[in-house]
């Protein structure tokens, strides 16, 4: 890693941001819904609650490493052959999410934005325009999704009076109507989307003031939770707590009935460019930090080789499901649930286990 | 390192033409609003309504200068009804920006399911688009000239909005077709005779009628305008509707007042008798027409009045409940407000809702203030009391 590279803290939080709500948004809102109803609010809170432990065990052993990113730190603390090891697990978690999340792009732009539009050509596109983000090294990433945030933050603001009109006394349930155990099954379902916060192991060493870490890491869970509470919960109150249930893309559905005074029409195109954009913020992280993990697991000198070849891998893996059903069902499977999450706390311990080690060794030092 | 990002962004713009799957609006057929009958020689038929661009309407055009094209087909279904169409259609289908979806009776009673399946479904179809029911086949009315608009489906939609009162949307077809606590509704239409018109007026016109309403995805009742006045007085401010009443002392003639403010409290009441629902409409009223002989100013004559507005009401009301409880259906939601008060009881009754419903009592009162008199402060005929004095 180009240890002469910074971020803010503030930067460092709007990359949290866009990672955790930007995929969620769009194909856990049904799931959810169906689950919780319309206390949907209540388990993402408690999503966003448990994510904030998390984040903050994350910092803590992440601020642990010093300079170092997480893969050396594991390389320094367990000798290089566990180490690397580690570090290609890491890798490989986060270019399995980045695949997904490449995947969920794919389908929503050829099935909604650019109908007829060839695959492999929109997918090749999008995955050559994030390989170019990921080239230019981490800064321009996260000054990209400071931008994103704040027109995201524009946008999440401005719907619920955008959908005035919309909410009817016939979309309400009564509050708390759905059994908590519900409420408990559609937060757990969420936890492997919110649990992708590991991926910020690999942000903490380019903190510019790391002191701050705890700070800013509640801040983006709390960001990502209030949009995410926000958004979901709107998508009930507009079409009730059964219709979004039914849907591929109930967010998007809301985002089509905005009509201000019958004149103000059809701008969810405006509203779909944020959140795309905040898609690419997070398919930019996750790539950038998968192969920066790969090429320091495989001792290579820099990120870019790495990154091309897992583009072009992504790319051609994510073909595997022939459609979105397949995709849809192998996303929200308990399968996949339990072993994503599964290998996110497996790496948050293993790196706790790292950082406990450092500790004791006298601290992270800062070598290749 | 600046030439290869440079080639780099210049091989990216090749790409991000966005030629690909262009779509040029020349080739575009835009459908302003679909009709759905039942077929006389297959189970469906489909009409759309397509608007026709400014080059398509010259009169070098061999099809005419008509700023539209109804185009009809009958199929096994929705899908190959609108394949028919394409097949005859030299550009291609677009309901991107389609306003209404129009369904004759007949084929609302034979059930929608698969209409609505088809709408939701559609990428290109919005949830707030406008269903009607058209008393008799939908088709007539998309045949049918609109009168103060250039468009048919712009015309249907603007006579909603200038009626006022409750917007109802495909969205709120849908969220109602899933839920277990009310039912489905869409406004009815009709298609009239204009015998009367000036010439070379259209001959016919198409106007509000009413509501249709549905149980499950099935009509099973064509309400009239008068009572779907309470219908949309339950389901929102009925701002503007209008209200004509007998004078209370002379039957034969009446007056008409125009509502500006309205609430309505529906109360579901759950006691050891069993489950009421206690019904209060306010209102504030302008008066707007007045054949009775009765001094506004005195405040005993014109509580007569407001007396007698109250009654009429709630007899509308009346005749609504009447009427969705004779039908089993719930457009109004009552159901859901016992929902919202009695969160636990509903779990038990919600299969049943549909049954019980039919016996439910239901209290009504209205409460109607006349605070408007128009620019009159006295009838501009004479009062009762001015004739009796001239005696």
């Amino acid at each position: 890693m180009d240890r002469t590279l910074r971020i803010s803290g503030g930067l460092y939080a709007c990359l949290l941001l866009n990672n955790l709500q930007a995929a969620m948004l769009l194909y856990l809102p049904a799931t959810l819904i169906k689950h919780a109803g319309q206390s949907v609010w209540l388990a993402m809170l408690l999503g966003g609650a448990l994510t904030m432990l998390i984040g903050l065990v994350m910092a803590w052993s992440g601020s642990q490493f010093g300079r170092l990113s997480p893969v050396q730190a594991a390389r320094q603390a367990l000798g290089k052959p566990a180490g690397s090891l580690l570090g290609l697990l890491f890798a490989l978690l986060l270019f399995w999410i980045f695949c997904l999340v490449l995947r969920s792009l794919q389908d929503f732009t050829v099935m909604i934005l650019l109908q007829g539009s060839p695959v492999t050509v929109i997918t090749g596109v999008m995955a050559a325009a994030i390989l170019y983000a990921v080239w230019s090294g981490i800064e321009p990433m996260a000054r990209l999704a400071f931008s994103v945030t704040l027109f995201l933050a524009g946008a999440v603001i401005s719907l619920p009076p955008a959908l005035l009109r919309e909410y009817h006394i016939l979309q309400l349930e009564p509050i708390l109507y759905t059994p908590i155990h519900s409420v408990l099954t559609a937060t757990m379902i969420s936890l492997p989307w919110f649990g992708e916060i590991v991926a910020f192991f690999a942000l903490i060493p380019y903190l510019s003031r790391p002191q701050q870490v705890y700070r800013w890491t509640l801040t983006g869970v709390g960001g990502a939770t209030f949009c995410l509470v926000l958004v979901i919960q709107l998508c009930t109150l507009v079409m009730g707590p059964v219709l979004p249930s039914r849907m591929l893309f109930p967010t998007y559905v809301v985002l089509q009935t905005i009509s201000l005074g019958e004149f103000f029409q059809r701008i969810e195109v405006i509203l779909v460019v944020v959140w795309i954009s905040s898609m690419f913020v997070k398919a930019t992280l996750l790539l950038y930090t998968s192969s920066e993990a790969a090429a320091q697991a495989i001792g290579l000198r820099s990120h870019r080789p790495a990154a091309v070849a897992m583009a072009v891998g992504a790319v051609v893996l994510i073909q595997i499901w022939p459609g979105v059903l397949q995709m849809v069902n192998y996303g929200l499977s308990d399968q996949y649930r339990w072993a994503a999450f599964g290998m996110e706390m497996l790496l948050l311990f293993l790196f706790g286990l790292v950082a406990v080690l450092l500790r004791r060794q006298g601290g992270g030092k800062a070598h290749g | 390192m600046a030439r290869r990002r440079m080639a780099l962004l210049l091989a990216l713009m090749l790409l991000l033409s966005g030629c690909w799957s262009r779509l040029e609006i020349n080739d575009l057929g835009l459908v302003m609003g679909m009709a759905v009958d039942v077929g006389e020689e297959a189970p469906v038929r489909v009409t759309l309504y397509f608007a026709r661009g400014r080059g398509q309407t010259e009169d070098s055009n061999p099809a005419g200068g008509a700023p539209v094209w109804v185009a009809t087909r009958e199929a096994e279904n929705l899908a190959d009804a609108m394949r028919e169409i394409a097949l005859a259609s030299a550009r291609r289908i677009s309901l991107h920006h389609m306003q209404v979806v129009l369904l004759g009776d007949e084929y609302a009673r034979s059930g929608i399911g698969d209409l609505l399946d088809f709408l939701a479904r559609h990428p290109q179809i919005r949830l707030n688009m406008r269903p009607m029911v058209v008393r008799g086949r939908a088709q007539t009315v998309l045949e049918t000239v609109p009168l103060l608009k250039s468009l048919q489906p712009q015309n249907l939609v603007a006579i909603l909005e200038a009626k006022g009162g409750v917007d109802w949307r495909l969205k709120n077809f849908l969220v109602a077709r899933v839920s277990d606590s009310h039912s489905g509704w869409m406004h009815a239409l009709r298609v009239v005779d204009r015998p009367g018109g000036t010439p070379g007026s259209p001959p016919t016109a198409a106007e509000l009628d009413g509501a249709a309403l549905f149980l499950g995805d099935r009509l099973v009742a064509l309400m009239d305008a008068r009572l779907a006045q309470a219908l949309s007085w339950l389901l929102a401010t009925p701002r503007n509707s209008v209200i004509s009443a007998p004078c209370p002392e002379d039957r034969s003639k009446s007056f008409s007042v125009t509502i500006d403010k309205a609430s309505r409290e529906i109360e579901p009441i759950w006691s050891s008798a069993g489950l009421r629902i206690r019904v209060g409409v306010e209102a504030l009223v302008d008066l707007t027409r007045l054949e009775c002989r009765d001094s506004i100013l005195e405040e005993g004559r014109r509580q007569r009045l407001e007396e007698q507005l109250s009654e009429d009401v709630v007899s509308r009301f009346e005749g609504a409940v009447e009427l969705f409880q004779a039908n089993g259906v719930d457009p109004a939601g009552f159901g859901h407000r016992v929902k919202l008060r009695y969160p636990a009881s509903w779990r038990s009754i919600a299969p049943r809702w549909s049954d019980i419903w039919r016996e439910v009592p239901v209290e009504i009162s209205a409460k109607l203030t006349i605070h408007q008199p128009g620019l009159l402060l006295e009838p501009a005929h004479k009062t009762e009391q001015e004739m009796h004095q001239a005696e």
